[in-house]
């Protein structure tokens, strides 16, 4: 009888099954596209990090710069007397290489990569040294010299202003910085760290042969900019370097972690850091001692920074970060405010449908239907309406899902590999801000030196945002439509249960 | 429960009248009378033969309007024997409605016993009423009353209801089957409410009514939406069941010719009860 008078209920009145389900299923259509996109969303976040830190990367320790300064304090070129000794040329070409730890970052020593390796629940910890090329090269003018040469050198070039020195100072003129990442890494192949989370394309990886050796690896995408292929050279630090291997993402974003990696001594003799890493890279024994070894490690190495996969999440940002704001605030509170509406809606048609049905649920209890049989009867057509809307959603938040997937939109990201943008004063005097950037931007300045750009070295990537469908995702749609149903019933059926039996002779005056 | 007993049970008039002067407590001690009955089996089957269907004793019934009382029933004193056929006619307000919903147990009186059989509807729970609905009252509503998205047939299984609700589906299809066969609706078991005439709605109504075997059918105004050939027709049916089963039926309605058909009739109004 439940089930006979439930399947004429929602066949004979099609009007309210429809209205409720197709509310029902608005709402769950948004919550199954709205936490698919932010499931996507964490991954990207996750694939951009693991391009920067590698698979398995728990826990990294860094180092900020401290305010004291010191030998990786600002980048400084030092021309010595270049600029007078072009006299009569009117202008005076400047080239020069500088690597060094990235702005805004410090060093930390080999032994604290052994302390980490030792402390309890690491699995396995990689130091690595990241450093950054920069390359200065440029045109001045001499001031004495009023003939007016061009000062055009560069692409992208700004020309700094002219500034009123006197005697043998810069008149003014053009330059550009060119910089790129060069990770400094173990050779032996470690099971974390940059490298984990790339594959090789082209040529080979390290092996322990390579060990003080000028070899390097190359990113995909840097050595497609770079038109460079392996066997070719790479001017790494004023030394040339032969290119042995390209390797690219395995995750979805494009770019790996660094431009250019090298051998761990070769980095450490070229930049003068001897036995010095700038991140260990920690990957835990289990997922749940994460937090343990975190403060354990922060009580024994107190100058470090020592940051979680979670902590590092906050430091990408991008597009990336926004489409993951606006999944996390607007995405979900639309969904909620949908859901709401939905389940008021259904909730609305229920008990209105039990006005209407008053003489129907009179008569049935004066009949001897009891109060639970027409509770279950009104909540089990709620319960059925709402699943109708529930699967009709579900079904909706696939196509949107795919739709999604088909479009895949890009989003690009960055994530700041030193996670404090660490305190490094001044700003360019004038110049382009953005000197520090992977990619190679290029900054003017007037004569003088940097006063320090960007602190932290900035890795940007273009992630691919794809949406998974998951399992918890259908159960998730499918649990709602049911307690969507289930409260609308339950209210339908206390307000039936609440009729008189003597309501099925109001009829009669 | 009853049915099979009241089938066979001659209508018992003459001994009826003096049984609720003897029990002046009846509502008090129906527990004891029950061990008494299991004790001499023999002689509570004969107090039941004789023993009125309905005993209202001192009824009254008021209900709160907004901010005053209003009286529907006062001191109500009614015995209807078993198998009798009463119609209880008024005018409007009168206090029909509400008599009506005592007799079906739908609800309490204020002040009062109602016995039914043996029980107290006046003392019973929700849930004792609810099953003494199901069990031994049929209902017949003028306005019929049938769920409008079940077929015939189907309407009539809605009448398991309660303890009779765990019989098998075959016995409680094959029952409504014939409950509809005997009002002459065999043909129609597959047909909406919307689908018949209101004369073949309230033959699904009796036969919802009737097929659970109630002691007693009440029916407010079963002819007041019917015309005149129908009214016979409805009237006649209710008369035939009457007459078979040997049902208790008390009909409330404006129309005297249906009241004239009755045994005896009743006149209710300002919630007093007197014989016509």
């Amino acid at each position: 009888m439940f089930l006979t008078y439930l399947r004429r209920e929602l066949t004979n009145r099609k009007k309210q099954t429809v209205i409720i389900a197709i509310g029902m299923a608005l709402a769950i259509a948004l919550v199954v596209i709205v936490s698919s996109i932010a499931g996507g969303v964490k991954a990207a976040q996750a694939s951009v990090l693991q391009s920067v830190y590698g698979v398995g990367t728990d826990i990294t320790v860094t180092k900020t710069e401290t305010p004291t300064g010191s030998a990786t304090g600002r980048p400084s070129f030092d021309f010595g007397s270049q600029g007078s000794s072009g006299s009569g040329s009117g202008s005076t070409d400047l080239s020069q290489s500088r690597l060094a730890v990235s702005r805004g970052s410090s060093t930390l020593s080999t032994a604290d990569v052994k302390t980490v390796t030792s402390t309890s629940g690491v699995k396995a910890a990689t130091g690595v040294l990241t450093l950054e090329n920069s390359t200065f090269s440029g045109q001045v003018q001499q001031q004495s010299d009023s003939s007016s040469s061009s000062d055009s050198s560069g692409t992208s070039t700004q020309p700094g202003p002219p500034s009123g020195g006197e005697g043998g100072g810069f008149g003014g003129g053009s330059f550009s910085v060119d910089s790129f990442t060069v990770t400094g890494i173990p050779v032996s192949g470690d099971a974390v760290g940059p490298l984990t989370s790339t594959e090789l394309t082209k040529g080979r990886t390290f092996t322990s042969a390579d060990a003080g050796k000028d070899v390097v690896v190359l990113d995909a995408s840097y050595a497609k900019s770079e038109s460079k292929a392996v066997g070719d050279t790479v001017s790494i630090g004023g030394k040339d370097f032969t290119v042995i291997g390209i390797v690219s993402s395995t995750g979805s974003s494009s770019t790996t972690g660094s431009n250019t990696y090298i051998p761990l001594d070769t980095a450490q003799t070229l930049a003068d850091l001897d036995g010095k890493v700038t991140s260990i890279y920690v990957s835990a024994e289990s997922s749940s001692d994460v937090s343990t070894i975190k403060s354990a490690l922060q009580k024994q190495l107190t100058s470090a920074t020592v940051s979680t996969e979670a902590d590092l999440a906050s430091s990408v940002s991008g597009s990336l970060s926004t489409a993951s704001n606006l999944v996390s605030n607007l995405g979900t509170w639309l969904s909620i405010v949908v859901l709401a509406a939905a389940f008021l809606i259904a909730i609305l048609f229920t008990i209105s449908g039990v006005t209407r049905r008053t003489r129907e649920f009179g008569t049935l209890k004066a009949i001897g239907w009891s109060n639970g049989r027409i509770t279950r009867q009104v909540a089990g057509e709620s319960l059925v309406q709402g699943l109708i809307g529930g699967v009709i959603g579900a079904a909706a938040g696939l196509i949107g899902i795919l739709v999604v997937n088909v479009i895949a939109p890009t989003i690009s990201a960055s994530a700041t590999s030193s996670t404090n943008r660490g305190g490094a004063g001044g700003g360019m005097p004038g110049g382009a801000a953005t000197a520090a950037a992977g990619s190679g931007t290029t900054g003017g300045a007037p004569a003088g030196g940097f006063g320090g750009g960007g602190a932290s070295t900035a890795s940007t990537t273009d992630v691919v945002l794809h949406a998974p469908v998951t399992v918890e995702v259908i159960l998730l749609a499918i649990g709602l439509a049911i307690l969507g149903g289930l409260i609308a019933g339950a209210l339908g059926g206390w307000r039936a249960s609440r009729l008189r039996p003597a309501e099925a002779l109001r009829s009669v005056a | 429960m009853t049915g099979p007993a009241t089938g066979t049970t001659p209508v018992p008039e003459p001994t009826t009248a003096p049984e609720p002067t003897t029990r002046p407590e009846g509502a008090t001690v129906t527990d004891t009378d029950v061990t008494s009955s299991a004790t001499a089996p023999s002689a509570a089957d004969a107090s039941r033969a004789s023993r009125p269907i309905y005993a209202l004793k001192n009824v009254s019934k008021t209900y709160k309007q907004k901010n005053r009382t209003v009286t529907a029933l006062t001191n109500v004193d009614l015995t209807i024997p078993q198998g009798q056929l009463v119609a209880i006619q008024g005018p409007t307000g009168g206090g029909k409605s509400t008599l009506l919903q005592m007799l079906g147990a739908l609800d309490r009186p204020s002040a009062g016993s109602v016995l039914l059989g043996e029980q107290d509807v006046a003392k019973l729970g929700d849930r004792a009423l609810t099953d003494l609905r199901a069990t031994e009252i049929g209902f017949v509503f003028q306005s019929f009353n049938l769920i409008p998205t079940l077929t015939a047939l189907e309407n009539v299984e809605t009448a398991f209801a309660g303890s009779l609700a765990n019989r098998s589906r075959t016995e409680i299809r094959d029952r409504a089957t014939a409950a509809l066969r005997e009002v002459g609706l065999g043909e129609r078991l597959d047909h909406l409410p919307a689908e018949l005439s209101g004369g073949q709605q309230q033959r699904v109504a009796i036969a919802r009514a009737l097929v659970k075997n109630p002691s007693v059918l009440l029916a407010d105004e079963p002819t007041g939406a019917l015309d005149e050939a129908t009214r016979d027709e409805i009237m006649g049916l209710i008369e035939k069941q009457w007459k078979e089963r040997g049902l208790t039926v008390v009909i409330v309605t404006h129309d005297s010719w249906v009241a004239r058909r009755a045994e005896r009739r009743l006149h209710i109004k300002q919630g007093q009860v007197r014989e016509v």
